[in-house]
């Protein structure tokens, strides 16, 4: 490894400009998109300041008998006297101020404001109850297991750890801030998949362009031997692939941030949307750092396969094409598949396998799946983990012995 | 004076360059697999794909698509940027005929290879679903494609199909002309087939995320999904969509030519 010929393999690859024009408009995609919500009321007003006051009002058995006999559908109207003076204040504030009709909105920011914090509040009973519904109907499935003496099965030793994970988990608390907006970065399809896109893009050339620009030889020949320029381009490959996850990432939480506002209270993953039955007892910014380093396990796992592929052949068209069908065809598979039930089946195993899962953690966070490893109850999102550590390894095992075995040739 | 014998023998050449790249089987055998795999197992399309009334076509509308676009992709983009990255562009140029006749006869070649493609596509669709359904099922009427319940016109599984062909060749023409004219203004394959995705994602994403009209109805991926044109066109009519969004593109198609065809040198 040698500092010289790393800068000199990193320039080989940044100095592609389609690959900056690519990134540049690819964030300017992803702010369009995003810009777009910052004039829309939910954006524009928040009861984020009021959090602790409605949390505490939350509380009240009397607001829970409301929404519960209005079927998780009472109106503001209804709920108006068990909310504390200080919200009625804010909304009341805006009782004349009408919505942005460019935006296609009706009416004045009160209603709206009102209407929003009903469905808050009739949302967050109905997902506290469908916990403990959940919670229940897991323990009678165990219990018909047993009654049917399938207690040694796979099933019931997942609803088992799923049993125990649900009382291991924290409490759903009012989801009244922007986590959702931030989380969904990476649950989205278009940050994750434009990084890898950038990422192929970038390396499909590493090795087979020294064939194109006839260096092939002369680094074959070179004074820091095979392994050297091997270490060097690895390197260099992975540095510019973490470098595409960092800097998307850094792009999307400016844009959102600054459309959504910076979110300053961590809240538990439970408490988000989509989230309501989730056995994992992380907090919303231990989901976004999950996701971001399964975004750089990604990242690695398809710099290592392109290195490889690019390693094999003399054109990098063929290395973009497979390493671009593996991720692609995968991903496409975890964006169809239903996922039912916690059990990961053979079917199932192709799309939960996907690389895309690292990065987008939304569908095993939001549900426990579990795999059957010899009798083991595996969370899939940690086979699905080493699974891919064991292609990278494979992947650049074989580009090493594929790189030092090549002969030198005109 | 040209002989069209010559014209023939040039396109024959080209025709067999593109039918020779190894991405042909590989596609066309795992859009075969794929298919055989919805089709047959219940497991793997309940798990992917739902419930459904025809397999031919959500195969024609989801599937096909996909593998063709990337298809195009990787076996067009190729074309002119190859010999630009190989620094040997000035052979074809110099030889006897000259370039503009070189140019016109990869044309004509391409032209050729997309109706195959398209052809070839199809036959496996049909040989898979005719195969494992009954060939009753072509006659019934749709009720729903890919979950959508939209429908409006009455018409059995072959006519939707029809369509779908018909949608999908015009896409095919649109799509490949533009990667063609991305391979002759770059100067590697790699920055071709970037431009080639690079607008199919754009276009992708204003046909996804566009709030204005224009941009997701006049687009690449509206006859890319071509049961989209029954409930999400300009007109009502799904055939008169397609004749629209594709006389949009034409014009498209014929500057892309013309820029193909006229004697510039790679940058």
């Amino acid at each position: 490894m040698n500092m010289t010929i790393i800068k000199s393999e990193l320039y080989k690859i940044i100095t592609k400009k389609y690959l900056w024009i690519f990134l540049l408009i690819l964030s300017l995609a992803f702010s369009f998109i995003t810009l777009q919500m910052k004039e829309y009321t939910s954006v524009k007003y928040s009861f984020e300041p009021f959090k602790n006051e409605l949390q505490q009002a939350m509380g009240s058995p009397e607001l829970y008998k409301v929404v519960k006999d209005n079927e998780y559908n009472a109106a503001y109207s209804e709920i108006k006297q068990y909310l504390p003076s200080s919200v009625i204040e804010y909304i009341e504030k805006y009782r004349t101020v009408m919505n942005d009709e460019r935006m296609g909105e009706q009416g004045t920011v009160a209603v709206y404001l009102e209407n929003n914090l009903a469905s808050k509040v009739c949302n967050y009973f109905e997902r506290k109850d469908d916990r403990i519904n959940e919670i229940s109907n897991t323990e009678k499935k165990i219990m018909d297991l047993i009654a049917n003496g399938k207690e040694n099965g796979f099933e019931y030793l997942v609803q088992t750890k799923i049993l125990e994970s649900f009382k291991k988990a924290n409490f759903i608390q009012l989801n009244l801030g922007r986590w959702n907006q931030f989380i969904n970065i990476n649950i989205g399809w278009l940050i994750p998949s434009s990084t890898i896109l950038l990422i192929l893009l970038g390396l499909a050339g590493i090795y087979s362009d020294e064939y194109v620009n006839k260096t092939q030889s002369s680094l074959l020949t070179a004074k820091k031997g095979r392994q050297g320029i091997f270490v060097s381009k690895l390197v260099a490959g992975v540095l510019y692939s973490f470098f595409c996850v960092i800097l998307f990432q850094i792009v999307c939480l400016v844009v959102t941030g600054y459309v959504y506002g910076l979110p300053y209270n961590d809240i538990s993953l439970v408490s988000l949307f989509g989230f309501k039955l989730t056995p994992y007892t992380w907090s919303a910014i231990e989901f976004y750092c999950i996701q971001l380093g399964g975004s750089l396990l990604t990242a690695f796992v398809m710099a290592s396969m392109t290195m490889f592929f690019s390693v094999s052949f003399k054109s990098a068209l063929l290395p973009f094409f497979l390493s671009g069908s593996y991720y692609g065809a995968t991903f496409l598979l975890a964006k169809m598949i239903n996922f039912s039930g916690n059990v990961t089946t053979l079917f199932s195993l192709p799309a939960e396998l996907s690389p895309f899962l690292l990065q987008s953690m939304g569908d095993f966070g939001a549900k426990g799946r579990f795999a059957n490893l010899f009798g083991l109850a595996v969370p899939t999102h940690y086979l699905n983990i080493v699974f891919h550590i064991f292609i990278a390894v494979l992947a650049l095992v074989f580009c090493y012995r594929g790189y030092v075995r090549k002969q030198v040739k005109n | 004076m040209i002989y069209p014998k010559v014209i023939h023998q040039i396109t024959r050449y080209e025709l067999e360059y593109l039918l020779k790249n190894p991405v042909n089987m590989f596609s066309a055998g795992l859009y075969a697999l794929v298919s055989i795999l919805i089709v047959i197992l219940e497991g793997f399309r309940q798990t992917y794909l739902g419930d459904f009334d025809s397999a031919a076509l959500e195969l024609v509308n989801f599937i096909l698509p996909v593998f063709l676009l990337l298809h195009m992709l990787f076996v067009l983009s190729p074309m002119f940027a190859e010999e630009t990255e190989y620094h040997i562009w000035e052979m074809p140029d110099s030889c006897n005929y000259g370039g503009y006749i070189r140019r016109l006869c990869r044309l004509i070649a391409v032209a050729y290879y997309l109706i195959l493609l398209n052809l070839s596509y199809h036959i496996i669709t049909a040989v898979i679903v005719g195969i494992i359904q009954p060939f009753s099922t072509w006659k019934e009427p749709v009720l729903q494609i890919g979950g959508e319940m939209k429908i409006v016109i009455s018409w059995a599984v072959w006519q939707h199909y029809l369509f779908a062909i018909f949608s999908l060749f015009f896409a095919s023409i649109i799509i490949g002309a533009f990667i063609l004219v991305c391979s002759r203004k770059t100067k590697t394959v790699m920055a071709a087939c970037a431009w080639g995705i690079f607008i199919c994602l754009i276009e992708y994403m204003l046909n996804r995320f566009s709030s204005w009209g224009p941009l997701q109805q006049f687009n690449i991926w509206q006859l890319l999904t071509p049961y989209r044109f029954e409930f999400d066109g300009p007109f009502y009519y799904p055939i008169t969509n397609v004749l629209v969004v594709g006389g949009f593109f034409t014009v498209l198609v014929a500057v892309s030519i013309w820029n193909i065809l006229k004697n510039n040198e790679p940058l």
